[in-house]
């Protein structure tokens, strides 16, 4: 906690102070930021391990500090270079396309996975998994064009989900008799 | 264990059946643009728990084998390298696809996959029980040491020396967490159950390569169909035209063998260094990018020979020589086998099996390559839409099947989309998994150096450097070292002149 304030107090600066940061920039400088504070945390729970336990981990959570600190003074002084005008607006472009990707790619299905999850260990192994094709399918095809969310394509979602499924039981449950997670339903 | 056993074992029809089908899923996944090997290997996991260990294991190796070539299919037929590694292979076969021979570009793509991917097998039936032979002599500070090289190379080969340090480091912390195994006291374990058993490998790889890949495919449109004039061309032609240039398939073979055998290292090094010097020798008249077939010769031989040659250090050394090697390693767990130097004495049956049965995967790509090429064009007009929830499911899936616990699966996909985002903000994730593989080696070989030189009252690095076999292997690192980095400063300049190509 020691290190907090210095390191995010120009964090902050940097990040205010210019909007022609470039994605690659700022997210190394976050991911500085995270490493550290992250290792930071991690170091202190290996005080109470026996000295040997804590060895090996303590090596690595230093290696990681130190790599957390040089990420943020990397990104630093990439921020103080001044650039043209036209790097400046490609680089505002590059974060608009970086933050779709944050949202869109990783975000959403990232979400639709937790969710399948859910349903995994609530209802069991094949509802989940009939959820997370249905929608990852429909999905794909609405960021392909959202004109394609049409009932025809509900359709095809359903059917693909449903053919999926049933395969996997096939095979897994029935043929090679590999027990799939359970829940209320299966 | 005499050959005539091997071949007992593997002369029947059901190891036939498993590298065929092995090798035409892995070809499948191969030429997938977004797929790879790795994913097809994680993708059939759970099939192989029902089997014979070393028929699992040819499965799986089939899929490394053919998911190599696979990926200059689309390569060659669209332009689009299925993997970076076949970008090479796009840069010669495409013009030849656009003059009206996409045949022999892939009659030369599969015939230089089979030479390389020999000369591979070769080697790792040559020199993997040797090597095994000498581990079995190698204490705590040795293979310290070797497991030690393998996160320095791998390192030293990911892209910014910085975030392939972090990937590393990650990998290792990830493999410290759990139940210490010397003093039994839990590590980060936060009292939850499941942590203490620790963080397999298998959810990381399925988390950081199937996951994190298939969430950057949502959204991407269907390739481009692809409609080639066939010229008519023999198989024996290019075959023919092949071994006339066999100066060109051993050295680019050899290339892939070297760079394979380094612990870490990847096929993309091997691939872009045998093209850069078939660039700078080849003696026709075409020039490159337009059509060379020796671009094609010298990317294929070399890239088919990393499969055998990577898997040298897993069966030997127990060291997995790419992310593949590590699921590879990682579903050997289920069957209750430990890979490295004890393989070739406690279970002399697998480790030959695989060894000689590898040769047979090489034969079922060239039979599938050279008689399934009219159907090639169908692997692409299957759509992402139906790949993306299929691969999720059936990774799912495996991540699950491999110790029935619910636990792996919320790892798998909390790495997953840790993954999507350490790949858009280039961080490595092959290093990652090298970390989790080799973590609780290097620490417990760590340890047991530190209590021998305890009780002997050494410093631990003096007992670290006390065998002639433990200097040799550092002198050994080094030298690997510099002729990776060197390598590495070469493949970036191959790279540059396919990139302004």
């Amino acid at each position: 906690m020691l290190l907090k304030l210095p390191v995010t107090l120009p964090v902050i600066k940097v990040i205010h102070r210019s909007t022609n940061v470039c994605a690659q920039m700022l997210s190394n400088l976050i991911l500085g930021v995270v490493v550290l504070l992250s290792s930071i945390f991690f170091y202190l729970q290996t005080t109470d391990l026996p000295e040997r336990s804590a060895l090996f981990p303590q090596f690595i959570l230093w290696g990681l500090v130190i790599v957390g600190i040089l990420l943020i003074f990397q990104a630093l002084l990439e921020g103080r270079k001044k650039v043209s005008q036209e790097v400046s607006e490609a680089r505002r472009e590059e974060r608009g396309q970086f933050n779709d990707i944050l949202i869109f790619q990783v975000a959403v299905p990232g979400g639709l996975l937790l969710v399948a999850y859910g349903l995994l260990v609530s209802v069991g192994f094949y509802p989940a998994s009939t959820f997370l094709v249905f929608t990852i399918y429909s999905y794909h095809a609405y960021r392909i064009d959202a004109a394609n969310l049409k009932s025809a394509l509900w359709m095809r979602a359903i059917f693909f989900a449903l053919v999926i499924t049933l395969f996997m039981y096939l095979i897994f449950t029935l043929l090679l008799g590999l027990p799939a997670p359970s829940g209320a339903l299966f | 264990m005499d050959i005539v056993s091997i071949l007992l074992n593997l002369l029947t029809p059901s190891v036939f059946l498993v590298v065929f089908a092995g090798v035409l899923v892995g070809i499948v996944v191969g030429a997938i643009p977004g797929l790879n090997g790795a994913i097809g290997i994680s993708l059939l996991l759970p099939l192989t728990f029902t089997m014979e260990p070393q028929i699992g294991l040819l499965l799986l190796g089939g899929i490394y084998m053919g998911g190599m070539y696979g990926g200059s299919i689309t390569a060659i037929l669209i332009n689009v390298p299925g993997d970076v590694v076949a970008a090479p292979v796009a840069m010669e076969g495409y013009p030849l696809t656009k003059q009206g021979r996409a045949k022999e570009a892939l009659y030369y793509s599969i015939f230089s996959s089979m030479f390389g991917g020999f000369i591979g097998v070769l080697i790792l039936i040559l020199f993997t029980p040797p090597l095994a032979r000498l581990a079995l002599q190698f204490g705590p500070a040795e293979m310290f040491f070797v497991s030690l090289s393998g996160l320095i190379i791998v390192g030293a080969l990911s892209g910014s020396i910085l975030k392939a340090a972090l990937a590393v480091l990650l990998g290792l912390f990830i493999s410290t967490v759990g139940v210490d195994m010397i003093t039994g006291s839990e590590r980060f374990t936060f009292d939850s159950i499941d942590l203490r058993s620790g963080i397999s490998v298998v959810p990381v790889v399925l988390g950081l390569f199937c996951f994190a890949e298939m969430f950057l495919n949502i959204g991407k449109k269907p390739s481009e169909q692809v409609q080639y004039r066939d010229q008519k061309i023999l198989r024996m032609t290019v075959v023919k035209d092949i071994l006339s240039q066999r100066f060109l398939v051993w050295k680019s073979g050899l290339i892939g063998t070297l760079v394979g055998l380094l612990p870490g290292v990847g096929t993309t090094l091997a691939v872009f260094m045998s093209y850069g010097d078939a660039k700078r020798t080849s003696s026709r008249d075409v020039p490159f990018e337009q059509g060379n077939p020796d671009g094609i010769i010298a990317a294929e031989s070399a890239n088919n020979a990393t499969v055998g040659s990577s898997m040298v250090p897993l069966l030997a050394l127990g060291v997995p020589g790419s992310p593949t090697s590590a699921i590879i390693a990682g579903a050997l767990v289920i069957h209750g086998i430990v890979l490295g130097p004890s393989l070739f004495v406690n279970r002399p049956d697998v480790a030959f099996t695989f060894l000689y049965g590898m040769l047979l995967t090489v034969v079922a790509m060239t039979i599938i390559g050279a008689v399934g090429i009219k159907y090639f064009s169908y692997i692409l007009k299957i759509k992402m839409e139906y790949i993306v929830p299929t691969v999720l499911v059936f990774a799912l899936f495996g991540a699950y099947s491999l110790r029935n616990s619910l636990f792996d699966v919320f790892i798998a996909i909390v790495l997953g989309i840790a993954g999507a985002i350490f790949k858009k903000i280039h961080v490595p994730l092959a290093p990652i998994i090298i970390g989790v593989v080799l973590g609780p080696l290097i620490e417990t070989n760590l340890a047991r150096a530190m209590r021998i030189a305890g009780a002997r009252n050494m410093p631990l690095w003096e007992y670290l450097l006390a065998t002639p076999l433990s200097k040799g292997l550092v002198v050994l690192v080094v030298i690997m070292l510099l002729v990776v980095i060197r390598m590495r400063h070469k493949e970036k300049v191959a790279a540059k002149e396919v990139n302004n190509a």
